[in-house]
């Protein structure tokens, strides 16, 4: 059989931002027909060759060439003019307009007037949506689609230009299941087309069900390339972090002590009802369950960021209501923030400032911040937590995901925090500092701090709690010791009482 | 629950009525309780100041979609008002119309193109093409009144066809025009994406800075037009008009219901909203209530429409948090 011609390929390619080398001599290609996964760690390189490849950035040097004729463009229209599509992380729709004029987005139809003709827009949506089989109400506005139902919109949308390459960026981070199926289907179907499919996830098994080759990125190079049925997934890792790590450990069984943490009947009417559980020293409770099921919402709850309309919160025994977070803070809480970008941290000021915010009213005497005694802390914290950061005076933007979310710790430990509430602690986070997260959170537990964790990700949540809640629809369904969930149970759980809950609609 | 959904689908018809509906009531009002109110004076009154107000909030319209603001609409009403006296003095009426409409709207280009190009913020970029417009209106002017005689071009600023004023039809073609624009026309949807999310627009292949340099333009051509009849019904040419205009044009859209913060809003909504203030105006000055008064009320129906706006935000927020669970 002779060898395709590649449908892009890119040799040697290198780049550097402000004399960082970011990419150094990477070798990529693409078939029609294929998916091929890019992965590593964060840092590793991956956005930026994506950048490359659809047109935002242009390579310091190397070759690029697509459909076997060099290019030599940093311009994203001439991309996606040309048929290179893709659909990035922060899903890119606009809201105010319907599924319809989204898809057909700077590439509206018109009538011979110059109007935009709406009976061809919504046909060419309706076509673009069935070729891949999906259906939607063309005339909802994109603001009201689920997270997932947006994808498959944006994914339409890259078809209305006859895209021949499109590349997924980490394109199932917020789906459930059924959702990541859906969007295997596509592509799928995508790939039977013709299409070549570039696909970036931090998410291993997705890539051995979907992949059909895999190129390991570390450190801004090419650590291997290869068809899928060469790896499995500790090679896979090993590729990755350069390192063995070992998944299945799990965290020790706790020896709970002392009662820190006590809710009863805790009810906020329409998002969730009757919520009781308590958390000790020395446990991490998982609370698994599907987006929307009300999780985030009992955290923000306890945390005093939103009111609860009945029910009891007992902090060492105390009953409190608390007014804000701040109030919540002097009684030995700590929230990680769902969205650690936008509430967790303040992207534009240094590491060292991030750190400091919740213990500064602490620490003041008669109202000045003693920055050279919190310095010493903070710079103690960081070191035991082991943020990677070359200086503390820089931003917490520059910073890789995993260790933004460990500043976000920090800040709560500087702040003598002993009740960690955590909302999904490692998403967006590549392997390597997955783990350190989890030995920070075996750290705390043996410390004696207590540890509320929301989850989307099962074997994490297996691995890491003493004892998994389940909640559906704002309510509790279900806890059990870890010893006896499995994710079978936990998903059966979670799932089983969304479909009662449908059929009494 | 289909029930549920159609009480919200008529609970949100409302919404986006509201405006229309809070005018009917202030009609009633009007009609019923205020003397003089129907009377074909006050009501051409009404529409003569008002329909400029109107052309104003129309561009002001979109600008507010691409979530920016413009500022220096009263002042470039001033400009070409002095604009337009200057040189039909010396050229006749066609030309100084002409020039009227043309000077505006190109400080419109610059404002534009400062916004779009180097990205500065709105609200600075047309804070300062208000302070360069007024400043050249009254340099030209000598700070003084330009009158003007000819007879025609008075004629049509102060003319009724069946008894309605001229310039009221002028602003009724003009939201038909922009609300055709905004429905109809590629670029005109893209005005909303623009306002909604311009990075998504951007890497959807809009020509984003394109949109944004539209809308000034447009805004400041729409100044430009009121600014032409206005002078005409005046009889001359004057640097200091149009005071506050912006002002009155921001807060008839806000009330017309569209979001400061881009992406939405309709132009029904905001000829309710002119005519709300419009009414609101004649019904207070026809019972006697002093313009101190006046000025009050006007700011508190201002900060309950956007009080509303910001309860229904969230009720609708929580809605949907409800909807998941549900």
């Amino acid at each position: 059989m002779s060898v395709p011609v590649p449908l892009l390929e890119l040799r040697n390619v290198s780049k550097a931002f402000s004399g960082v080398e970011v990419l150094h001599d990477v070798s990529f290609d693409l078939r029609a027909g294929e998916v091929h996964c890019v992965v590593g760690e964060n840092g590793a390189g991956k956005s930026t060759l994506i950048k490359i490849i659809s047109g935002a950035y242009s390579a310091d040097s190397g070759r690029i060439a697509y459909f076997g004729r060099d290019v030599h463009h940093a311009d994203p229209r001439w991309a996606r003019g040309h048929g290179i599509s893709t659909i990035y992380q922060e899903i890119d729709l606009v809201p105010a307009l319907n599924v319809a004029e989204n898809i057909c987005l700077g590439n509206e139809p018109r009538t011979r007037g110059g109007n935009v003709d709406r009976a061809a827009m919504r046909r060419l949506a309706e076509r673009l949506l069935d070729e891949i089989g999906v259906s939607l109400d063309l005339d909802a506005s994109a603001g009201s689609l689920t997270v997932a139902h947006q994808q498959m919109v944006a994914i339409a949308r890259t078809l209305s230009v006859n895209s021949r390459v499109l590349l997924l960026d980490e394109p199932t981070a917020v789906f459930t299941g059924t959702e990541v199926e859906a969007l295997f289907r596509i592509v799928r179907r995508l790939k039977d087309q013709g299409l070549g499919i570039i696909y970036i996830s931090h998410h291993l098994e997705e890539i051995f069900q979907i992949g059909d080759r895999i190129t390991v990125m570390r450190d801004g190079r090419v650590t291997r390339t290869g068809p899928v049925q060469e790896f499995d997934r500790t090679s896979l890792v090993r590729a990755m972090v350069g390192r063995d790590i070992d998944f299945s450990r799990q965290s020790q069984a706790a020896t709970p002590g002392e009662e820190l943490l006590r809710v009863e009947g805790l009810t906020r009417r329409g998002v969730f009802r009757d919520i009781s559980f308590s958390l000790r020293r020395g446990e991490v409770v998982g609370v698994a369950g599907l987006v929307g099921s009300g999780r985030t919402e009992v955290a923000r709850a306890i945390f005093g960021v939103d009111r609860f309309d009945s029910g009891v919160l007992l902090v060492r025994g105390v009953e409190q209501r608390f007014r804000s977070p701040r109030h919540a803070l002097s009684r030995g809480l700590g929230m990680l923030p769902e969205n650690r970008k936008e509430e967790g941290l303040v992207q534009s000021r240094p590491v060292l400032e991030n750190a400091a915010y919740s213990s500064v009213q602490l620490q003041s005497r008669l109202g000045f911040v003693p920055w050279a005694r919190i310095r010493r802390t903070v710079r103690q914290v960081i070191e035991d937590v082991g943020v990677r950061c070359a200086s503390t005076n820089l931003n917490v933007r520059s910073l890789s995901g995993g260790n933004q979310q460990k500043v976000v710790i920090v800040k709560w430990l500087a702040a003598r925090s002993d009740i960690l509430v955590l909302d999904e602690p490692t998403r967006g986070v590549d392997v390597g500092a997955r783990e350190e997260i989890y030995a920070l959170m075996r750290k705390f537990k043996a410390d004696g701090k207590a540890i509320l964790m929301i989850s989307s990700d099962l074997p994490e949540l297996l691995t890491q709690a003493d004892r998994i809640l389940v909640m559906a629809k704002g309510r509790i369904v279900g806890e059990m010791p870890r010893d006896e969930a499995s994710e079978e149970a936990v998903l059966g759980l979670a799932l089983e009482t969304r479909r009662e809950g449908h059929r009494a609609q | 629950m289909p029930s549920d959904r159609r009480w919200r689908s008529v609970l949100a018809g409302l919404n986006d009525y509201s405006a229309a509906l809070v005018l009917i009531c202030l009609l009633g009002y009007g009609a019923l309780r205020v003397p003089n109110f129907l009377s074909e004076m006050n009501l051409s009154a009404i529409l003569y100041q008002y329909s400029i107000i109107g052309l104003l909030a129309l561009g002001q319209l979109l600008v507010v979609l691409t979530a920016g603001i413009d500022l220096s609409q009263g002042a470039l009403l001033a400009l070409t008002s002095i604009t337009t006296a200057l040189v039909m003095v010396k050229h006749g009426p066609v030309l100084g119309t002409l020039a009227g409409l043309t000077l505006p709207t190109c400080v419109g280009v610059m404002s534009g193109l400062l916004v779009s190009r180097l990205r500065m913020p709105s609200f600075l970029v047309t804070l300062g093409t208000m302070g360069v417009a007024r400043g050249m209106a009254m340099q030209i002017a000598n700070a003084r009144p330009v009158p003007i005689h000819h007879e025609a071009f008075i004629a049509f600023g102060s003319g009724t066809f069946l008894h309605i004023p001229i310039s009221a039809f002028v602003w009724v073609v003009a939201c038909v025009a922009v609300h055709f624009f905004l429905t109809r026309r590629a670029f005109g949807r893209h005005v909303y994406a623009v306002g909604s999310s311009e990075e998504s627009s951007r890497l959807s292949g809009v020509k984003v800075a394109a949109v944004k340099l539209t809308v000034y333009v447009l805004s400041a051509f729409l100044c430009a037009v009121g600014g032409v009849i206005w002078t005409s019904r005046l009889g001359s040419g004057s640097p200091v008009g149009g005071q506050n205009y912006e002002l009155e044009s921001i807060a008839a859209v806000v009330v017309g219901g569209a979001s400061l913060f881009g992406g939405k809003g309709r132009v029904d909504g905001v000829f309710a909203g002119v005519l709300i203030f419009g009414v609101i105006n004649s019904v207070l000055n026809l019972s006697g209530i002093s313009p101190f008064w006046q000025g009050m009320i006007k700011g508190a129906v201002v900060l309950l429409a956007v009080a509303l706006t910001q309860i229904r935000a969230r009720a609708e927020a929580q809605a949907t948090v409800g909807m998941a669970d549900a």
